[in-house]
């Protein structure tokens, strides 16, 4: 915990060090992310948008790689998730959950491919589901494009979902997109903990995470988990539909997600693939998304692309963790 | 005049003290046996003289010369000090040759040069080594007659085996032990790592005892015998297993038809309640692909005991408690969802019958020694009262106390109505357990044998493949 706290420091601390290149003052920077993600309602109820979507994009990629599979593909998954609940909602009278079920239902078919191609085929996850993301492009914007396209705007975006489906943002973040469904993260997120930490099917995703012969000896059914893990990623991954279709667009906007699904790689390594450590780290990142979108009119030289290299230290301080502890910290401490 | 003297060597790797002050004399020209139990330290301060691991505390001399400490093999080396380890350092596609000459420095040399070098070297010591033959196409006895050749040629005075018999027959542990003997008139001094009292009193000139990280008893073995080595080796005796064969049972509880180990070597075979069904050879004779057929045959209520506990048995990363539930699932997870407390007080339950130490199921497992490891591997084993449990090498690295507990516990197993099969190279553990004896070579079975009709000369034949 200590060590993966400290390294998130480390990687911001470095990241604001490359201002100084382009001449800016890393203080006045530190500044600006942390009054522009927390600074008002406003501010807060962004950072809490914007942390959303990344909670089931880190549950997808966590999920698996407890499982010891990397699931690249949580970009592709909730595409489909998203498609398949604005259809729902657009086309479709049935109550409200059924269209979460279907985002979920869409995001984990999506992931099934690759999923039966690493359990019996030997193929490599990380390539399957990188290609079923170009795949889940193209089908979408096909699907939204030649049949579901909503004709009354210049938008690629399919038609709109009925009134009932949509949330209203709460009052209390004034203008920020911010409805209920924002809880479903978390309490999505707490149910993954029970699931992984106290249950049967947990327990062995963890082993099989581990050692793949210590699984085998101890009766794990291989296939059959690592089929579901990555499954149950995709469905994470797809229902981050639920709150973009229902709490947000109201419809499915082609590319609306700026690598969400890729995001979430991050999110898991900072979460320790820890259910509730993905919700610190999903608000970590959201507050950072946010932070970097004011840096290009608060500041003269530095744009959003920040948040790349904000993102780009955090991931390598993270894998560099247990060095900088030990060459770092353990100095301070002992 | 002394090869090697070690004064006071301390090893400690964390909180764990693997050498507390050791103190050892090599004469030269020697044959020097080091006994004692799996954790005593033995290999600890041999890895310290050969350079492998640095002692926190203590000197070593060499030939009456005080030597700055080894911080790599090399210095050793130099020193005339070289290791033969218990898992043998071969690349196996690449030739006897290849592998002698590999790392000998980076100075071109003639092969045909180098090579009769070689072959007059192996002449002087007897050792008969193909020195064309890939390494892979080799018997483990042959690979190992490699390693000593390969140390040999470093032009070593003093040469240092861990555990070289584990691996071998009784016959080519017989032609081991001549080598040794030639070794010795040549001058070469030799440390002998073992925990075979029958070996050392057979080929060794002085014998020390470790135990606890500490040299307890020296002698020459010409001064003493088996059984007071035993009692410096464990503090206290150890009864031998007292085991009464008994009928056989009809029931069957598992049943192997056909099965193909090796290209067109097929064995077929049944174990029935209450009786061990050991599995002897040579390693590398279809045993894995033994374990692994049966491992994969569904039966009910089987529990497996793999042979590379660290590697595919346990996560040594997880707690004492996390690695008991492993293979238990059924047990411990009721409708799916963990019964915390009920893991927690069976492991206890099973630490304290199995008498492991530390007494402790929040310990990482990792930190435990190799004897107390193993007893949790039983203990889980056999939490759930299989009706089948399949053990490979079920004491393998494990110290002569943990081995009688777990032999007795494998018995109380079988006369409770498991059927046991039991794959082990140690053919004393197999003899002296086994209901029913299969000799695997190659893939097959060239030998079955009940217990009035084996004895070890007739089985060694079988496991060398001359039956």
């Amino acid at each position: 915990m200590i060590k993966t706290v400290f390294a998130l420091f480390f990687g911001i601390c470095s990241a604001l060090l490359v201002t100084l290149v382009a001449g800016e003052s890393p203080f006045h920077i530190a500044w600006v992310l942390t009054h522009s993600a927390f600074g008002s309602r406003y501010d807060f109820g962004m950072t809490l948008f914007y942390a959303s979507p990344l909670i089931f994009t880190g549950l997808a990629v966590a999920i698996p790689f407890r499982a010891g599979l990397f699931n690249i593909g949580a970009e592709g998954q909730l595409t489909m998730g998203a498609l398949a609940a604005a259809l729902v909602g657009a086309f479709w009278d049935v109550p409200f959950g059924i269209g979460c079920l279907a985002a979920a239902v869409a995001g984990g078919l999506w992931a099934l491919p690759p999923a039966i191609l690493r359990a019996y085929g030997r193929g490599h996850e990380v390539i399957h589901t990188i290609m079923m993301n170009f795949i889940a492009a193209g089908v979408a914007s096909w699907l939204t494009l030649s049949f579901f396209r909503n004709p009354e705007t210049q938008n690629p975006e399919t038609m709109p979902v009925v009134h009932r489906f949509l949330f209203q943002p709460i009052a209390f973040f004034h203008e920020a997109p911010v409805t209920w469904l924002w809880l479903l993260g978390p309490c999505v997120a707490l149910l993954c903990a029970f699931v992984c930490l106290s249950t049967r099917w947990g327990f062995e995703l963890s082993v099989l995470g581990q050692s793949e012969r210590v699984a085998h000896a101890a009766g794990i059914a291989l296939k059959r988990r690592r089929i579901e893990a990555l499954v149950v990623g995709g469905m994470l991954a797809g229902l981050v539909g639920v709150g973009e279709v229902y709490g947000n667009a109201g419809c499915f906007v082609l590319g609306f997600s700026p690598g969400l699904g890729f995001m979430g790689i991050a999110v898991a390594l900072l979460g320790k693939k820890h259910p509730l450590g993905i919700i610190a780290s999903a608000l970590v990142f959201g507050a950072l998304h946010k932070g970097t979108s004011d840096l290009d009119f608060e500041t003269d030289r530095m744009t959003r692309d920040m948040s790349c290299v904000l993102q780009a230290a955090i991931i390598l301080s993270l894998a560099a963790e247990d060095i900088l502890y030990s060459k770092i910290l353990r100095r301070f401490i002992t | 005049m002394r090869a090697l003297e070690l004064k006071g060597i301390c090893k400690s790797f964390g909180t764990i003290v693997a050498n507390d002050s050791v103190d050892l004399v090599v004469e030269k020209g020697s044959i020097h046996a080091l006994i004692g139990e799996n954790g005593a330290g033995k290999t600890t301060a041999m890895n310290i003289a050969a350079g492998l691991l640095q002692a926190d505390r203590g000197e070593i001399w060499v030939q009456g010369v005080h030597k700055s400490p080894f911080r790599q093999p090399l210095d050793a080396l130099l020193c005339g000090i070289g290791m033969v380890h218990q898992h043998f350092m071969l690349a196996g596609a690449m030739t006897a040759f290849e592998n002698i000459v590999l790392g000998s420095g980076f100075m071109p040399f003639s092969k045909k040069k180098k090579k009769e070098e070689l072959l007059a070297l192996a002449k002087k010591f007897g050792i008969l080594v193909d020195l064309d033959m890939p390494v892979e196409c080799m018997s483990v006895g042959e690979q190992q007659r490699v390693e000593i050749l390969k140390v040999l040629s470093r032009k070593v005075s003093l040469l240092i085996c861990d555990e070289p018999t584990a691996v071998l027959t009784p016959q080519e542990v017989e032609r081991f032990f001549d080598q040794l003997r030639l070794l010795k008139i040549q001058g070469t001094s030799v440390i002998l790592i073992t925990h075979k009292l029958h070996e050392v009193m057979r080929v060794a000139d002085q014998v020390s005892v470790f135990r606890q990280g500490r040299v307890v008893a020296h002698s020459k073995v010409s001064d003493t015998n088996a059984e007071a080595l035993a009692f410096a080796m464990l503090g206290s005796r150890v009864a031998p297993v007292q085991v009464i064969r008994r009928p056989r049972s009809a029931d069957k509880v598992l049943e192997l038809k056909n099965c193909e180990l090796k290209p067109g070597a097929h064995v077929s075979f049944d174990v029935h309640a209450g009786e061990i069904v050991g599995i002897a050879g040579v390693e590398g004779n279809g045993q894995l692909e033994l374990f692994e057929a049966l491992m994969t045959t569904s039966s009910l209520k089987r529990s497996i005991v793999v042979d590379d506990r660290l590697v595919s048995g346990v996560i040594p990363a997880w707690s004492v408690w996390e690695n008991f539930i492993l293979g238990n699932q059924d047990t411990f997870f009721p409708h799916g969802v963990a019964d915390k407390q009920k893991m927690r007080q069976s492991c206890m339950q099973a630490l304290q019958e199995y008498g492991v130490k530390p007494l402790d199921c929040d310990a990482r497992f990792g930190t435990l020694s190799g004897g107390n490891q193993q007893k949790v591997v039983i203990a889980r084993a056999l939490y759930q009262q299989p009706r089948c449990l399949i053990a490979a090498q079920p004491t393998r690295g494990v110290d002569l106390g943990a081995v009688a507990l777990i032999h007795q516990k494998l018995l109380a197993a079988r006369d409770a109505g498991c059927g046991i099969v039991l794959i082990s190279s140690e053919l004393e553990e197999i003899m002296s357990l086994s209901d029913r004896i299969f000799v695997l070579f190659r893939g097959a079975f060239v030998g079955i044998f009940t217990p009035d009709t084996y004895d070890e000369a007739l089985l060694g034949r079988c496991m060398g493949g001359t039956h």
